[in-house]
């Protein structure tokens, strides 16, 4: 949400004032800025493919050729292309930094520098060049795009759009050059340091490691290209059925989930006990907070077909069934089952927030709609509901971001015999890397950065709902 | 306030990564295993004889829960084998279920990360042989004390010759040691299951076995006579909680008359889906035989919940016997006890899994006196041998006036019963200079029972078919099993026919099985 730049107050989309201060707005035309970063992201992702080839549709994915293949690749010389691998990253994620940071005319020079290590890689690269055998690799083309887009964007933002409106800066909040003002807050900035240490070690430097989904990892990593890639889209057929239960068990489940917690908060509201309604928080609260590893032993208890299954038991004895039914070994009844040992593990936990949400809802609304006639069923509908709705909504949308994260619920309750309706990305990554023979990190990996994409683009659709529902962003 | 607040912040990062960095290696029981070799000597790696190799100062191991835990007071066992070798032993000791995982991650780490020693199950052992992480000990193992002491079995020397494995050059070496025979599972029947049913006999053909189920199930009205873990194993040789069922398939690739072919695919395997979804669809197999670990098993056998069940052979007759009559959860259990079970006929011989194996890594820079002073003296005929086969003496045992005294397990108060070399399967004898070459605690440690459920198992079984890894397996391998796994499920559930499931088999791996095919031979 965009911010006077005068009073610092909130302004409403598209607004050409401040409604506070009757200061104008300058809005600078927006997508220049997105348009350099772009540019950049091509550029790092083509440092990940091939820039030379085989033209051999057969060996094409594993002949070729990029800043990685130092290791074990007898055509191979230029060990100092893994460091220009790293500089040339550098210098992209640098470029991005500084245009978000709207200092455009510095990313010129590091988009530079990517450009001219790129140019010595492939002036390396260029002996291969000679045997007619190899080809220009897609990374080639990519980099170049990435690296025109990047500097082209660079370029609009500085030259043709940067317009900036006089302000009286004695009204402005932030008139202090950046030194003086970090000087002023120097006690805050170094309590973000460790923070600020933290995540950059242990969320960014990780990330490095998705190079490792171009290579074939057994002993060492080996540049294979799209190797891994081409096998998960032509040759694996249970990558794609993981993919698909993935999305499946997570969204029925999503919903469901979502769908039960307003159920049993909306009772729970109804409650007017004090002592009976946090008795039943409490006991509907505890599931969550019991291992997955314990909820499956107790639902196979429950579930059995011998004589501790009481619900085989039950049903037997109520004549709906006449054998005890293997519920968890069942291709049509596990997936039901996984929804309901489910909703009991985690509704009592999702009624947090409606709780919270309910008890803020003024009792004098209630109050006047019983004056005027407002039956329970009316007053949860027009009053409760749409009080909830936002909350309902945010929560269904923060939720959706994590449908990738399955695994543990799914692997403690999977087994041989319903593999085609339980495997998912999480546990097709956990049984290609130790399910049998020696695991592939490179394939483990590049499975990893597809869910990851996945996830980012889930991310992203929710953010986009959100600012579409809420009036702002998640992320 | 701030900077009170800011100083503490910084220093819970300094010490955070501090905690994040190296384990350092001041305690010899918890330091981590990639310190390296810090050996004492400039032996050179090229060194053929064992005479030639200089004693190591310390050592890194990593092996699993076969050895006594540190809950088990293990570090007194340590610290006992230190003040034996003379060596400094630093032990990393993962969880014991997750062991095969953790291994996977240690070697996928790279060589630089590999402790001197590391305990390998024998489908690792194949796969990190091929891929050269292991030390080729063939030459040491041929000039060691230990073979030509002639304390060593045939069957051990034969143990031996079958454990060498294909190396990344394509030939076979030794690249492991073992102290005892890998052992394997036999069929144990509940006598009060075999009088129930007015049985006297034991079964001798398979035809026999079913009518036993058959008559089991009738006179005990169970749900199920026969359970496992699983209705195929996780690893070599597969097959061994269910050998009635399988009797000579082998669902994995094995060396026929000279050729690798792909036992799934046999007719072998097809008519023992066969049988065992006839068991299944006749209540004979337990119907949530998929969701069983061992533990399930075992315990549902001291529950008497079924008769008749696969499991190793030896010690473990013995311990079913005892938790059957103590924990004595049905009516007559403190009386009932179980019979070994010699194979029937369409068996012929129990299988003898490759045992795991003890391997010097190539990160090991001193791997000719790790195996001198470290490896071969778990056979040494003295005190290692009795410390690996009973643990630390005082605490595990004490031997006092001619009496052998086994101790109670500090995490359970449950007397102990051997360390890592069960005294029944170990490979050597004891020098006849130590006690008179006697196995002072054998006595105390195995009753009659696993004793001579033991000598049934060693005269009616064959070693399992050897392992080898190619790249093709090994990529392959992950997906392979999948499909195995669920097509066996499928079929034995009476969801698909073998027809329909082998069909499935050949759609989803027929290409991966030719590459591996072609690799293999």
């Amino acid at each position: 949400m965009a911010t006077c730049k005068v009073c610092g107050s909130e302004l409403p989309k598209k607004a050409k004032s401040c409604p506070q201060c009757g200061v104008k707005v300058y809005q600078p035309p927006k997508n220049i800025r997105v348009l350099a970063i772009v540019g950049a992201v091509l550029a790092i992702i083509g440092g990940l493919l091939p820039f030379v080839q085989n033209s051999d549709i057969k060996v094409k994915a594993k002949d070729c050729f990029s800043f990685m293949s130092y290791l074990n690749n007898d055509k191979y010389e230029f060990t100092y292309h893994q460091y220009l691998w790293y500089f040339f990253m550098l210098a992209l994620v640098a470029t991005c930094i500084i245009v978000a940071a709207k200092k455009e005319i510095y990313s010129i020079i590091t988009t530079v520098i990517a450009v001219v290590i790129y140019g010595i890689t492939m002036k390396d690269l260029s002996t291969f060049m000679a045997d007619p055998q190899y080809v220009l690799g897609v990374g080639t083309y990519v980099v170049v795009i990435g690296l025109i887009v990047a500097i082209a964007g660079c370029f609009l933002d500085i030259l043709k759009f940067k317009k900036t409106i006089e302000y009286d800066t004695r009204y402005m909040k932030n008139h202090k050059p950046f030194a003086s003002r970090v000087y002023v807050h120097r006690w805050f900035y170094l309590m973000m340091v460790p923070v600020l240490i933290f995540v950059l070690l242990f969320n960014y430097w990780p990330m490095l490691g998705i190079r490792y989904a171009f290579t074939d990892y057994i002993k060492l990593p080996v540049y294979a290209g799209l190797k891994h890639f081409v096998k998960m889209a032509t040759k694996d057929t249970y990558f794609w059925l993981a993919f698909k239960n993935t999305l499946t068990l997570s969204i029925i489940k999503l919903f469901l989930n979502t769908f039960m917690a307003v159920v049993i908060s909306l009772l729970l509201h109804e409650i007017t006990n004090i002592h009976f309604k946090k008795t039943v928080q409490t006991i509907i609260y505890l599931p969550h907070f019991l291992s997955w590893v314990v909820v499956a032993a107790i639902f196979r208890m429950l579930l059995s077909t011998g004589e501790s299954g009481i619900v085989n038991q039950i049903l037997i004895s109520m004549n709906v069934i006449e054998e005890p039914v293997f519920w968890m070994g069942e291709t049509s009844t596990w997936r039901p089952v996984f929804y309901i040992i489910n909703i009991w593990k985690d509704t009592g936990w999702g009624t947090i927030l409606f709780l919270a949400t309910l008890s803020g809802i003024s009792p004098e609304l209630y109050e006047a709609a019983q004056i005027d006639g407002a039956n329970r069923w009316n007053r949860m509908c027009y009053i409760t509901l749409p009080a909830l709705a936002n909350t309902i909504i945010t929560v269904f949308i923060l939720n959706l971001a994590k449908v990738m994260n399955l695994f543990e619920s799914v692997f403690v309750l999977m087994n041989d015999a319903v593999i085609e309706v339980s495997s998912v990305i999480q546990t097709y990554i956990y049984m290609q890397s130790f399910g049998g023979g020696i695991p592939n990190y490179g394939y483990t990996t590049a499975v990893g950065l597809f869910k990851s994409l996945v996830g980012c683009v889930l991310v992203l659709a929710c953010d986009y709902a959100s600012k579409k529902v809420r009036g702002r962003g998640i992320v | 306030m701030k900077k009170l607040v800011s100083l503490l912040l910084v220093l819970t990062l300094v010490f955070s990564l501090t905690a994040c960095g190296d384990k350092g290696n001041s305690d010899p029981t918890t330091a981590a295993p990639n310190d390296g070799n810090t050996d004492t000597t400039t032996a050179a790696p090229e060194a053929t004889t064992v005479a030639a190799a200089e004693k190591p100062a310390k050592i890194t191991i990593t092996c699993d829960g076969t050895v006594m835990t540190e809950d088990n007071a293990g570090t007194d066992f340590y610290k006992q084998l230190e003040e034996e070798l003379g060596i400094e032993l630093v032990f990393e000791r993962p969880d014991h279920a997750g062991y095969k995982d953790y291994c996977a991650t240690l070697f996928g780490a790279g060589s630089d990360n590999l402790p001197d020693v590391v305990l390998l199950s024998a489908d690792n052992y194949a796969t990190y042989a091929s891929l050269g992480y292991l030390w080729d000990m063939t030459e040491a193992w041929e000039n060691s004390e230990v073979k030509n002491s002639g304390r060593v079995s045939e069957m051990g020397l034969e143990l031996f010759e079958n454990s060498k494995v294909v190396g990344p050059d394509g030939e076979y070496h030794l690249y492991g040691f073992s102290a005892v025979q890998g052992n394997g599972c036999m069929t144990y029947v509940k006598q009060s299951w075999l009088d129930a049913a007015g049985i006297t006999t034991l079964p001798k053909t398979y035809a026999e076995y079913y009518d036993m189920l058959v008559k089991m199930k009738e006179a005990k009205k169970a749900e199920f006579v026969v359970t496992a873990n699983g209705l195929i194993g996780n690893e070599a040789p597969y097959i061994n909680y269910l050998p009635e069922f399988y009797q000579d398939a082998y669902p994995e690739f094995y060396q026929k008359d000279g050729v690798w072919v792909d036992g799934f695919t046999e007719d072998a395997m097809k008519a023992a889906m066969q049988r065992m979804a006839d068991a299944y669809a006749a209540g004979l197999l337990d119907t949530e035989i998929i969701n069983r670990s061992t533990k399930d098993c075992r315990t549902l056998f001291e529950e008497d919940k079924f008769g008749v069940f696969t499991y190793w052979a030896g010690k473990w007759c013995g311990n079913l016997i005892k938790n059957i009559q103590t924990l004595n959860k049905y009516p007559g259990a403190e009386t009932d006890t179980i019979v070994a079970m010699a194979p029937i006929a369409e068996v012929g011989q129990y299988l003898n899994r490759i045992a795991p194996q003890w391997c010097i890594t190539t990160n090991c820079k001193n791997p000719e006196g790790v195996f001198e002073y470290y490896l071969q003296k778990m056979l040494d005929g003295g005190r290692a041998q009795l410390l690996w086969e009973y643990g630390a003496e005082g605490t595990h045992w004490s031997y006092e006036n001619g009496t052998f005294e086994l101790k109670p397990l500090p995490s359970t108060g449950n007397t102990g019963s051997y360390n890592h070399i069960d005294g029944l399967l170990k490979l050597g004898e004891y020098r006849s200079d130590f006690n008179g070459g006697v196995d002072i605690g054998l006595l105390t440690a195995s009753t009659e029972t696993m004793v001579s459920a033991q000598e049934v198992f060693n005269a009616n079984s064959k070693m399992a078919p050897s392992i080898k890894k190619t790249d093709a397996v090994n990529e392959n391998a992950a997906t392979i099993w999948t499909v195995r796994k669920s097509v066996i499920a499928d079929v034995v559930m009476g969801k698909m026919t073998v027809e329909e499931g082998m069909a499935k088999y050949e759609s989803e791996c027929g290409a991966a099985v030719e590459e591996i095919l072609a690799s293999l031979n």
